[in-house]
């Protein structure tokens, strides 16, 4: 028998060394991703088919009760309730991705076309809200949102909420706080693209006939692609499973998919439950990924 | 004659630098016509103001009679050609074609014959399914040149477009380029830095400076009659020296020589092109040099010749008995000689 002999970076080795010295190499790297990623994920699995004991403890009996739970199915009939908070968590995190691309397009040219030496002011300006903790930046949105100060003040002088009272809790003030936690995420890659932008392809678009529409999608969108899917994907899995600002903005009653994990996890004691909420946000989140990858291809770039 | 496009005083200035003063031009159907000049001259923003994707700072623009300054690149009958070409690279080259048409919402059925004129027209048949990307830089250009003409402007402009490509492919295409023209009889617009390319295809040159038009007439009115020194260097090789006027004699330094047609001024300059210079047995009845040969290259149709006297440059048959050293005598033919007056 024979064996096949290779060169690898001027050694002469057979194809079985090369196998065993490059799975010697990504070991390290397996194991890390094996430690913390598969095997939580896993137990994660396996806990959300378990029951929950008496006083919040696994027994392992298995079964298919959590799921039924949170498809709606109760001690008192079935309700959607769980259903909601999955649904209003979509929408939650599709409108936040949604808006902050609006909003970036602008800011991302304002600040590309700025003179090169102000352009790092308008920069770190976009970022300088993340050298606070989200937790206090959240807290200072209730300041804002507070009785008598000029917002609340003009919300009720436009007859938008009662005199007197707070602008949160509320779904706008959640919104608001979801926006300006996440608009540099989508700004800071976009602006990375755009600011490589060739320009040539708008002036062409503009010399054959395009409208501002066309413009957009024919020649900056596909050019920006790359910036923007980085964005959107790093805007809309964290929003999808964000508890903090719907709890300190929303309040009890705006429940979101990652306030309804925590809860499991925390107060009432029910891990079992909490790991197939869990697992449905992660369901839901690889589902819009794969859509979102899935539209790339169709359009030819990336 | 019918004109295409008219320029009226055109001024654009950015800031403190002018980058167009008093630009006038009257460009007519049909006629393939060149901006040549430096970098910097200003010639590629006329040609962006005349695309409308600059404004102009005074001024006016016609096109066939009727201002255009207030219409909007996306609905002026003008396309371009740009320097980098600029086709979507995310279009295979059929869409990148048909573009322009789809912009204008003219139904499928109609635009599939008029691209596939188009990209037979260009020998671009094989290439139609590709992306740009996948093509090489003649072929791109000739795409892009395809995207515009497909539209059916009343002009066509060009920026530079052979400026990415190696001489050879460059020499080939300029050829193209005329014959297109020439085929479809449309006005074209070309912006290029090229003398070379300008004197080859080109029915009218304006050559530009500063911001400037300095001359505006045919290849062979620019090169054989340059009115200023800018022109004459700038175009082709030249031999200019000072003279200054005495009655109907131009003395020099070099000699005195008598022009076909006398300056005004007293003091001024005369420009002869290498050809204008010839090599004669004994001392002509005018304009003779008698001169040493200091300089001698052999370019194949011909022979470049630099003689003592002035550092002359002359051009002659290239089986002409001549060696370095020679005591040679030569004659500036007299309409060979032109007068300016800086």
């Amino acid at each position: 028998m024979t064996k096949k002999i290779q060169i690898l970076y001027g050694e002469l080795t057979t194809p079985d060394k090369i196998r065993r010295k490059g799975l010697f190499r990504i070991a390290p790297g397996m194991l890390w991703i094996m430690l913390f990623l598969t095997i939580p994920a896993l137990s994660l699995i396996i806990i959300s088919f378990t029951t929950r004991g008496a006083y919040g403890e696994i027994e392992w009996v298995f079964t298919l009760d959590n799921f039924k739970r949170l498809a709606g199915y109760g001690l008192f009939g079935w309700s959607p309730d769980y259903l909601m908070i999955l649904l209003r968590s979509v929408i939650v995190g599709l409108v936040t991705t949604l808006v902050c691309i609006a909003l970036s397009y602008p800011l991302a040219f304002f600040i590309s076309t700025r003179p090169k030496r102000t352009r790092p002011i308008w920069l770190i300006a976009l970022i300088i809200p993340f050298w606070t903790n989200l937790v206090i930046r959240t807290y200072a949105w209730q300041i804002v949102f507070a009785p008598g100060l000029p917002l609340a003040e003009l919300a009720a002088l436009l007859h938008l909420v009662p005199p007197d009272t707070p602008l949160y809790p509320s779904s706008f003030a959640v919104y608001v706080g979801m926006i300006s936690a996440f608009l540099p995420f989508v700004t800071l890659p976009l602006y990375s693209s755009v600011e490589k932008l060739d320009w040539s392809l708008i002036e062409a678009a503009n010399d054959l006939y395009c409208t501002k529409w066309r413009v957009f999608s024919q020649a900056i969108l596909p050019q920006t692609l790359p910036g923007l899917s980085v964005g959107a994907i790093l805007t809309f899995v964290p929003a999808m499973g964000m508890f903090l600002i719907p709890d300190l903005l929303g309040g009890a009653r705006y429940m979101l998919v990652g306030n309804l994990i925590q809860q499991q996890f925390g107060k009432s004691r029910d891990w079992p439950f909490g790991a197939a909420v869990s697992l449905a946000l992660m369901t839901l989140t690889l589902i819009g990924l794969v859509i979102f990858r899935r539209k790339g291809e169709k359009m030819e770039i990336v | 004659m019918e004109m295409s496009l008219e320029a009226h005083a055109l001024y654009k200035n950015y800031g403190e630098v002018k980058a167009l003063e008093n630009v006038d031009l009257r460009i007519r159907k049909g006629e393939l016509f060149t901006l040549l000049g430096p970098s910097g001259c200003g010639k590629t923003t006329l040609l962006r103001i005349i695309a409308g994707l600059e404004t102009a700072s005074d001024g006016n623009l016609f096109l066939n009679g009727d201002s255009i300054l207030d219409i909007p690149a996306n609905k002026r009958p003008i396309n371009t050609v740009f320097q980098s070409y600029a086709l979507f690279p995310h279009l295979k080259n059929y869409d990148n074609i048909a573009f322009g048409l789809r912009s204008q919402k003219i139904a499928e059925d109609v635009i599939a014959p008029r691209v596939t004129k188009m990209l037979e027209m260009l020998e671009l048949e094989d290439f139609a399914d590709r992306y740009p990307d996948q093509l090489s830089g003649g072929q791109r250009q000739r795409v892009s040149m395809a995207r515009a003409l497909v539209c059916e402007p009343e002009i066509l402009l060009l920026d530079e477009p052979m400026s990415a490509l190696d001489a050879k492919l460059r020499v080939q295409l300029q050829e193209q380029l005329r014959r297109l023209q020439l085929k479809l009889n449309k006005t074209f617009i070309l912006v290029t830095h090229d003398q070379e390319e300008a004197l080859t295809v080109s029915d009218r040159i304006a050559v530009m400076k500063d911001g400037q038009v300095l001359q505006c007439g045919s290849p062979t009115e620019i090169y054989n009659k340059p009115n200023c020194r800018f022109v004459a260097e700038f175009i082709g090789t030249a031999n200019i020296f000072d003279t200054v006027r005495e009655g109907d004699i131009l003395r020099s330094e070099l000699g005195d020589f008598v022009p076909s047609e006398m300056p005004t001024w007293q003091q001024g300059s005369v420009v002869i092109r290498p050809e204008g210079i010839r090599m004669r047995k004994e001392k002509p009845e005018q304009n003779g040099i008698q001169s040493k040969v200091i300089e001698k290259f052999y370019r194949g149709t011909y022979l470049d010749i630099t003689l003592e006297t002035g550092n002359l440059r002359m051009r002659t048959a290239p089986h002409r008995r001549v060696e370095v050293g020679d005591t040679v005598w030569v004659e500036l033919l007299q309409q060979a000689l032109v007068t300016i007056d800086d």
